[in-house]
């Protein structure tokens, strides 16, 4: 089956309002699971799918670091680790939450890059329908921030948005055609000082930017038929075909 | 089509071994070093076991990349599997920056943020030195290999906590399917850590004893170090550098529990269905499958969901065992680790019983062998699995060219 771009959503998490029907599911999530849980309620709540054929591909370049962050709190501290706390500052734990609250018992895949895990996340995603292991794919990208990142990347520098970016990939849609994610060798500093440029000029500095700027223009115009991104850490190629 | 990816390179180490030659007779002869107290603080009473003696890191100047900042214990048990790997695929590691070459990697341990004297300092405002924060942002273990060995293409971690090395083959071997690389390099790695050990131990998961997995007496999980790898390729590339492969990636599969946020599904809904696709992906059935490399932590409700979940899938005849009870569960280490030593069990058409286990839980659906039942296969394809916090669950299947 070809892979089909069905739907996106996109989240600000410092302004997020958590829907009421998650409220009691989300009660004890950190922010991260947070950020995927309410774009994937976003991105399915006018779609159909089975979820026994549907997969979830998370991403991110951080994962939860604030809780991570807590629970290293308690490790200097030599205080009792909370089990909650931990359990949440484990990356695939989003991954756990969105399966159980979507009903989603296909694979669930969670992948972690400085450099574009968006993008590696959604051509996995595309081989899954492509090898008809699936009917629909949920491809997500969540991004937290916290102080020590900003601190570490000195005081010039912009902080980034936290929030998440969500894709939807089914058997209609427009049609994902081609995607090719070629990573390179860099310096450290790089990947935080994240400055990459996008075939239709946009030049980005954290790594949820490129997926926001898709799902901006899926909503507002309509995506070019190519997109490339280049960056000291790597290329990025994508090809769209025609809506169907 | 999956028939033509092949298995051309194995390496790993771990408490059982510094290598995979090690590793085997070691395990075979049930000779593995014990697990012991951790060597960091803690007020836990729960061993672990920690890199065979005889391991040491590997000289990183072989590889092609130009390397000067520290590496952690993860990267350098990583690296070591990789040069073992690489050796017997007959890849120099000077060959590799020509070819197209992704890396996939599972790790749990290293992709959190763990320093915990810079924390402390940051915390105080008192950071002098950047340089954790320049080791963290170089901590990305897919991105860090691929810039020692100088290779060009995919690089990326798999974290799905204890399946993240399983997956990542699977994954690696879709790179390959979708001719995304020509060359894959693939598996797990994992360091112990007091993060990792006090976030388990607060969990009420780990032994306070050597574990025992699938034991009537089973009393958790001990917690371990090390890294399996493997070179997958096309078997026409092998074939093209003259390089006899030992066996191939027949199928992979993975499954969602949507249950719990750290137990496994009762019924075993996600490993089910993990289990089901990889042999459907593989063409295989269940009568094929000759050997199973479990999960096998040694906790209660991973064993009874396991073997509930063969049983489901008519895999409830074949020998069944766990290789954590010599190496500790790895963690992200463990998928890549537990798929090594099941094509070398099938290559050898051998498998030794299940250290630890002395008394085969009589509640358990299905027989795994104890420690005393090693077996010789009547087969040569196998399977491997994993299950993993969050419900993720995974499984290979591995069949040896037997030699």
């Amino acid at each position: 089956m070809t892979a089909k771009l069905t739907a996106v959503a996109s989240l600000n998490l410092s302004d997020l309002e958590i829907p009421a029907e998650l409220e009691n599911q989300l009660r004890r999530a950190d922010l991260f699971t947070t950020g995927v849980v309410a774009c994937c309620h976003d991105l399915l709540k006018d779609q159909t799918f089975d979820g026994e054929q549907t997969g979830l591909f998370i991403s991110t370049a951080y994962g939860p670091m604030q809780c991570n962050l807590d629970v290293l709190d308690a490790l200097v501290a030599e205080e009792p680790l909370s089990p909650t706390l931990f359990a949440h500052s484990v990356f695939n734990t989003a991954s756990g939450y969105a399966s159980r609250i979507f009903g989603i018992h296909g694979p669930a895949v969670t992948q972690t890059s400085f450099s574009y895990p968006f993008f590696t996340a959604l051509a996995q995603a595309k081989f899954a329908l492509e090898q008809a292991q699936l009917t629909h794919a949920i491809v997500v990208q969540a991004e937290t921030y916290s102080t020590l990142l900003e601190d570490g990347k000195g005081e010039t520098a912009t902080p980034w948005p936290p929030g998440a970016v969500a894709w939807l990939l089914g058997p209609e849609g427009l049609e994902l055609q081609y995607i090719q994610v070629n990573e390179t060798p860099c310096p450290p500093l790089s990947r935080l000082h994240y400055q990459a440029t996008s075939s239709i000029g946009t030049r980005h500095h954290h790594p949820l930017s490129m997926g926001l700027e898709l799902n901006h223009l899926f909503t507002t115009t309509t995506l070019p038929t190519r997109y490339d991104i280049d960056s000291g850490f790597g290329t990025v190629h994508l090809q769209f075909g025609d809506p169907t | 089509m999956a028939h033509s990816i092949c298995v051309t390179g194995l390496g790993c180490c771990s408490s059982a071994g510094k290598n995979l030659h090690q590793s085997w007779i070691n395990l075979c002869d049930n000779r593995c070093p014990p697990p012991h107290q951790p060597s960091f603080p803690t007020v836990h009473n729960a061993p672990v076991f920690s890199i065979h003696p005889s391991w040491s890191a590997p000289d990183v100047s072989q590889f092609a990349g130009q390397i000067t900042t520290p590496l952690n214990p993860t990267t350098l048990f990583c690296l070591s599997a990789i040069r073992d790997a690489l050796a017997m695929a007959g890849l120099s590691p000077e060959s590799l920056p020509s070819k197209r070459v992704a890396i996939v990697l599972g790790t749990t341990v290293r992709c959190h943020f763990h320093n915990n004297d810079y924390y402390r300092n940051w915390k105080q405002g008192n950071v002098q030195d950047q340089g954790p924060m320049d080791c963290y942002l170089n901590d990305n273990l897919a991105t860090m290999t691929q810039q020692i060995l100088a290779t060009h293409g995919p690089a990326t971690v798999i974290t799905n906590a204890c399946a993240s090395g399983t997956d990542a083959i699977g994954i690696g071997r879709n790179m390959l399917l979708a001719d995304q690389c020509d060359i894959v390099i693939a598996g797990g790695a994992d360091e112990l850590s007091p993060l990792a050990y006090h976030g388990f131990a607060s969990l009420l998961l780990c032994s306070e004893s050597p574990c025992r997995p699938f034991d009537v007496n089973r009393g958790g999980l001990n917690l371990g170090e090390g890294a399996g790898i493997m070179i997958l390729e096309h078997e026409e590339s092998a074939r093209k550098r003259g390089i006899r492969h030992c066996g191939w990636i027949r199928g992979y599969g993975a499954g969602s529990d949507g249950y719990h946020p750290t137990a496994p599904h009762p019924e075993a809904r996600g490993l089910i269905r993990a289990v089901s696709t990889a042999l459907k992906d593989g063409g295989i059935t269940s009568a094929d499958i000759s050997f199973i490399n479990g999960h096998g932590t040694g906790t209660r409700a991973n064993d009874r969901a396991e073997t509930i979940g063969l049983k489901t899938v008519h895999l409830d005849q074949c020998p069944l065992v766990s290789t954590k009870g010599v190496t500790g569960h790895t963690l992200g280490g463990a998928g890549g680790i537990e798929a090594v030593l099941t094509m070398q069990a099938l290559q050898e058409g051998y498998s030794p019983g299940t250290i630890g286990c002395i008394e085969v839980d009589p509640e358990l659906v299905v027989t795994p062998c104890n420690a005393e039942e090693g077996s010789t296969l009547a087969g040569s394809v196998g399977m491997s699995q994993s299950l993993a916090f969050g419900g993720g669950n995974s499984a290979l299947i591995i069949e040896a060219r037997v030699k």
